[in-house]
């Protein structure tokens, strides 16, 4: 059994009278510490997938199971609970806040948490030790997406949820963005999860799950994942 | 075009609660608006109807001395004038109370008829219908001028309310306590005096215009000046007239008296004529008696001496037999016995004799014995016969002695009666001419008294002063001017509520808009890369706006016009009387106000439009840019800043983004709070009022009204008042007085207290202006409402005027605490001297014993005919109470139009707060924070602002509240300044109340908001 388990997940949206499945029969497990990348084209469920491993939303069938817990079964307050305590976000568009500095984001979301990481040294980790003190507005995408990662590397987080991370970056800023994921991956053993369009990027994952149709069409093992640098964009 | 339209309701489908909240905003503001505005045009046009419907008139004349036929006749030469009426009314007591008694007119000053009919028989009347029944039998006690009236009793067949009556007030009578309590319209034919004691006059076209406007007072000016000339003509006129009607008075008083006099002194001569004669006659009677009396004295001693002459005689005969018996030795008695022995011894010697012859010797011896016993015999009979001769004459003598005795007496009773009858004919004279002098005496005095008479005549008509004729407008009316002094002051605030409001609804309305056009960016970027016009895409939100705004507007117009002018206009019915309220929607206005809102709608909507609009349709396509953070000048406060929690830091930080919202949210919470503590200290203002004026100040629990004035309290009332357990009691002196401020005539009492040894059982005094009150010896106490109205300080002088419109002029000494009324308040001796006469109690104030009947005694003192009214001052408390009630709708319509502000802010800072940071918000939520934390991290900046907010909104309350009381205050009463501590508690409770209960319901909202599609869109 793996750190984390997905038993025939499905996951229905109901507007109306029509019924649309997102997502459904998806079973996969993700070891601790792997690097693991979701593949699909738009529209294959890779945000559907995430948000429920990210406890936004419910299944509506299947087991979820992360470190031993059913996720599925959490009530909404469990569900805050798990994202406070377990996950950690990375948004295609950062969605850091605008009105707090690097640090007071990462320290908005450290302070909620059980034992988090010292968000300076993060921040450092990040590469943001000059930036500490700016706004978003003041910082380009690629130092606004750091933030947002040291946000959720930060928290400490069981797993790192990363959907388009470099969807809003040119490749050079992306290439850094990844790097970074790598890094803190392997260094850290964080459990990390990218959601992809881009192809390429799986080439750096312990594992790749292709996704087509709400349905998976691959599990793959890396069983030698490339550096990013070595990635050819 | 089409589609654009669709759009547009396809937006107020998906957000109708923005939809509705524009709508209820517009409504809000336009309704309070318009109906704080409508409310004086239609107590104006109610009013106006009113006036018109019963014809008051435009004028009053009266005059010092009445009108005439003839004033009546110059009257209506005048140009400007349309009709004249001469009327009666004169001032009653029914019931102790003060009732002013009018003529019933047909053409003017109609009362307007509640229940009952008009008076068909001279002894029905139409009454107060405030006051009396139908049915009620109404009798007069006293009449101001006596013989005016001629049926004293009335049957109530009517109950009205008058126009000439609107203020519960009434004014001043000239009778009772002072105070006109109430009116009666009688037939005018019960009236029956030789003038008229007023004339109605109207002005031409006067109607037409609407009254306290500029027209009508332009209107009635003409006729004013007209009669402003004609009034020292009539005065002068009537003068004369007066003057000529005096001096023949005078004269014919003169001529009678004269004539009288001289019957009078004939009357006297004759009297002392006729003295005279009797007194000639009696001196003759007293003559005559003593003449009679001196006869009598002459006959008494004639016949007295004769008498005595007759008794000598006789004794000398008597004397002359005795002497004779004597000699013959013989007594009285033996005479008969000598006789018949001489008779025996006659028969036996003749006896003898026959028996002896003649030779006998004897014979001759016998014979010579014979004769000298014959001789003898001869002698005793003589004797004899002497003797009864002697015997008569003694009787005869005696007899003649009585008689004479008799007679004497019989005329000395004669003489004696003659003069007692004249003893006391004498008397009788006496009388009379005593009489006679009495009756000469006064004919001097009367002489005298008649040229005493005729000089003062004389003086008098020197003295006769010009009548005078006060021409009285409506604004003489104490109701028609106040009712409009008030109604003006709901204009005054009239004009700062709207323009609050207005301000507060146009910023909501623009915040909203704004957000709405913002949020739907995308969609204008993709129609304007459709080539559709600015114009076409504008129109779209127009006619979003152009929904809201009529649909809204209307709902407000229609809910202000009839709500807010009904709830103010029922506050006027405590202290005047109305007709029912006409409510008219003018289309103008209201159609001016939709158009007004329209163009601000529109130009909010366009304005917003434009910002986006403005930018290339690319650049509209691509989302906003979030506005950026930055550091807030707190930070440069770095003591402070670092002292500051995270929480706090991203608060100020939050607070300090939107700066906009912050002012709205402050601007917001503040008006509402300002406006809730005024209606709250409006509350406090007025309520406590009743309490400390009949409770600390006036705290005395009853006024006995008496019938008569008096100097001193009567034994049996001594004795009244104790069995009735009232042990505190003080004689006072009360009389209503006016005097003028501010164009206005105020009522006044003057209170003229008789000891100051238990005041403070009675009246509290504090004063005003200085720290402890003493009474003034010399100088009147006033009220500190009457000081504020006339401007007056310590020292300077204020003028009053009575009843009779006298004018006395009286130093200010003090100026005390006072909330109701006006009242000014002196000693015996102040009244003294300044009104040159001493005090003449009429009232007593008295403190009852715990759990008195009041109606118990009130019957009984009225019936024991002492008093002729009580009035207690519990009564006077519940009068005040039923205003305060009045005004409490008032204090509601301001607490819940400040509470919806408060909502409606609040409710829409905070959904335009959370639909702005929605992002910020999910990026919360996808960290973890549990929907409190989401919504206290929201939340905090808006409870932060509010209670700022709260904190000035207090402080402006204050300013607020003082400023609608200096408005609101009526011209005698005085409104408290100082506000509850509890109101400013209750402000702050209700405002975070509201504060709460919108994040409760957003709270919800909050919950709901997903955070997968938030954080989807491209920022």
């Amino acid at each position: 059994m793996g750190y984390i388990e997905l038993k025939n997940v499905k996951k229905e949206y109901i507007m109306g009278e029509i019924k649309i499945t997102a997502a459904h029969n998806i079973s996969f497990t993700i070891e601790k510490g792997e690097l693991v990348v979701i593949l699909g084209p738009s529209g294959a469920g890779k945000t559907t997938v995430l948000n429920l491993l990210g406890g936004m939303d419910h299944a509506s069938s299947g087991k979820i199971i992360v470190d031993g817990e059913d996720i599925t079964s959490f009530k909404r307050k469990e569900l805050i609970g798990y994202r406070r305590n377990s996950i950690g976000f990375v948004f295609q568009f950062y969605n850091l806040v605008q009105n707090l500095t690097a640090l007071e984001n990462v320290e908005l979301a450290v302070q909620i948490c059980k034992n988090p990481l010292d968000p300076k040294t993060v921040l450092e980790q990040v590469g943001l030790k000059n930036r500490m003190n700016n706004f978003p507005a003041q910082l380009s995408g690629g130092e606004q997406q750091r933030v947002a990662i040291a946000r959720a590397i930060a928290k400490n987080p069981k797993l790192l949820l990363c959907d388009e991370p470099t969807g809003a970056l040119d490749s050079k800023t992306g290439i850094k963005i990844l790097e970074l994921l790598q890094k803190s991956s392997k260094e850290m053993g964080m459990t990390t999860i990218i959601i992809t369009h881009n192809a390429m990027i799986a080439e750096i994952a312990d594992k790749v799950i292709r996704l087509k149709n709400g349905t998976i069409e691959e599990v793959k093992v890396n069983q030698k994942p490339k550096k990013v640098k070595e990635l050819d964009w | 075009m089409f589609l654009l339209y669709k759009l547009s309701f396809a937006k107020i489908r998906k957000n109708i609660g923005r939809f509705l909240s524009v709508l209820f905003i517009v409504a809000l503001g336009a309704g309070f608006f318009a109906g704080l505005r409508e409310t004086t045009s239609d107590i104006e046009t109610t009013l106006d109807h009113y006036y018109d419907e019963h014809h008051l008139m435009d004028f009053k004349i009266v005059s010092t001395m009445g009108l005439t036929e003839d004033d009546v006749r110059s009257l209506k030469e005048l140009e400007n004038i349309e009709l004249v009426v001469p009327s009666y009314s004169v001032d009653t007591l029914i019931d102790g109370e003060a009732v002013r008694v009018h003529a019933i007119e047909e053409t003017i000053n109609q009362v307007d008829l509640i229940e009952g009919t008009f008076p068909t028989a001279e002894n029905e009347c139409i009454a107060d219908a405030t006051k009396y029944e139908i049915g009620d039998t109404l009798t007069i006690t006293k009449v101001a001028t006596d013989g005016v009236l001629t049926t004293l009793t009335y049957q109530v067949v009517g109950l009205a309310n008058s126009p000439l009556y609107i203020g519960r007030q009434m004014g001043i009578a000239s009778i009772g306590t002072g105070e006109l309590e109430s009116f009666l319209f009688v037939p005018k034919e019960n009236f029956s005096s030789p003038y008229y004691t007023e004339i109605y006059v109207t002005a031409q076209s006067s109607t037409e215009q609407v009254s306290y406007g500029k027209e009508y007072e332009e209107a009635i000016g003409l006729l004013q000046s007209e009669l402003e000339t004609l009034k020292p003509i009539r005065e002068t006129k009537r003068y004369e007239e007066i003057l000529e009607k005096a001096t023949i008075e005078i004269k014919k008083i003169e001529e009678e008296a004269n004539t009288k006099i001289k019957a009078s002194e004939k009357e006297l001569t004759n009297a002392k004529q006729r003295l005279e004669a009797g007194q000639s006659k009696l001196t003759q009677a007293k003559k005559d008696i003593e003449q009679k009396e001196a006869v009598l004295n002459n006959e008494e001693q004639k016949g007295l001496s004769e008498m005595n002459h007759a008794q000598i005689t006789w004794q000398e005969n008597y004397n002359l037999f005795q002497t004779t018996l004597k000699s013959l030795n013989l007594s009285e008695s033996e005479l008969p016995s000598r006789l018949e022995n001489l008779k025996k011894e006659i028969v036996e010697v003749e006896t003898l004799l026959q028996n002896t012859s003649k030779e006998d010797p004897n014979y001759p011896t016998y014979q010579t014995l014979l004769e000298n016993l014959n001789l003898q015999k001869t002698n005793i009979e003589s004797l004899i016969r002497t003797k009864e001769s002697l015997d008569a004459s003694k009787i005869a003598l005696d007899q003649q002695k009585i008689e004479l005795d008799q007679k004497i007496a019989n005329a000395k009773q004669e003489i004696e009666n003659a003069k007692v009858e004249i003893a006391s004919s004498e008397e009788e004279w006496n009388t009379s001419y005593q009489e006679y002098l009495n009756g000469s005496r006064i004919l001097e005095e009367q002489k005298t008294e008649l040229a005493d008479k005729i000089v003062q005549s004389k003086q008098a008509l020197n003295e006769i002063e010009k009548p005078e004729w006060y021409l009285l407008n409506r604004t003489n009316n104490n109701g028609y001017t106040s009712i409009w002094e008030d109604a003006t002051k709901v204009d005054a605030i009239s004009k700062i509520f709207p323009i609050f409001f207005i301000i507060v609804v146009a910023l909501m309305c623009f915040n909203t808009m704004n957000r709405m056009i913002e949020e739907e960016r995308g969609e204008i970027g993709i129609l304007t890369s459709l080539g559709y016009s600015h114009f076409k895409i504008m129109n779209g939100y127009l006619c979003y706006v152009f929904l809201a705004t009529i649909i809204g507007v209307t709902l407000g117009l229609l809910i202000g016009y009839t709500l807010i002018p009904n709830i103010i206009y029922n506050i006027y019915h405590a202290n005047y009387i109305l007709p029912k309220l006409m409510i008219t929607i003018k289309p103008i206005p209201f159609l001016l106000i939709i158009l007004i809102t329209l163009i601000l709608m529109s130009l909010i909507a366009v304005i917003s439009c434009l910002k986006e609009l403005k930018n290339a349709p690319a650049i509209i396509l691509r989302p906003k840019a979030p506005k950026a953070g930055k550091k807030v000048f707190l930070e440069r406060i770095s003591f402070f800043w670092k002292r500051l929690s995270f929480t706090g830091k991203v608060t100020a930080r939050n607070m300090f983004r939107y700066k906009k919202r912050i002012i709205m949210t402050v601007l917001g919470v503040v008006g509402s709070t300002a406006l809730l503590l005024t209606g709250f200290g409006l509350r406090d203002s007025i309520s406590d009022l009743a309490a400390l004026q009949y409770g600390k100040i006036n705290h005395y629990d009853a006024l006995f009204i008496f019938q008569n004035h008096f100097t001193d309290i009567h034994e049996d009332w001594k004795n009244k008042l104790a069995s009735d357990n009232i042990d505190e009691y003080m004689p006072i002196y009360q009389e209503s007085f006016t005097f003028e401020a501010k164009d206005l005539s105020h009522d006044v009492y003057l209170v003229v207290l008789s000891d100051f040894s238990n005041i403070d059982s009675f009246i509290n005094f504090s004063s005003r202006v200085s720290d402890e009150f003493v009474f003034p010896d010399d100088g009147v106490v006033i009220t500190e409402k009457m000081a504020e109205l006339l401007n007056v300080q310590i020292g300077d002088l204020i003028k009053v005027r009575n009843s009779n419109k006298e004018l006395v002029l009286l130093p200010v000494a003090e100026i005390v605490e006072n909330y109701a009324l006006h009242y000014i308040y002196m000693n015996e001796a102040t009244y003294k001297k300044y009104f040159e006469q001493e005090v003449q109690y009429n009232m007593i104030m008295a403190n009852l014993q715990n759990g008195t009947d009041h109606n118990e005694l009130a019957k009984e003192w009225v019936e024991s005919g002492f008093v002729s009214t009580i009035n207690f001052t519990e009564d006077n408390i519940s009068v005040f109470d039923s205003m305060v009630k009045g005004l409490n709708k008032i204090v509601f319509l301001i607490i819940g139009a400040s509470c919806m502000l408060a909502f409606i802010v609040l409710y829409n800072l905070t959904t335009i707060n959370i639909a702005e940071r929605i992002r910020e918000i999910s990026t919360l939520k996808v960290l973890g924070f549990y929907d409190k934390e989401v919504s206290s991290y929201v939340y905090r900046e808006t409870l932060f602002l509010t209670i700022i907010g709260i904190i000035i909104g207090l402080v402006a309350g204050i300013f607020l509240h003082r400023y609608v009381i200096y408005v609101a205050e009526t011209d005698n009463i005085v409104f408290l300044h100082s506000i509850k501590w509890a109101s400013y508690i209750y402000s702050f409770i209700v405002i975070i109340c509201f504060t709460v209960i919108v994040q409760i319901l957003t709270h919800y909202r909050l919950k709901k908001i997903d955070m997968i599609e938030s954080l989807k869109s491209v920022e």
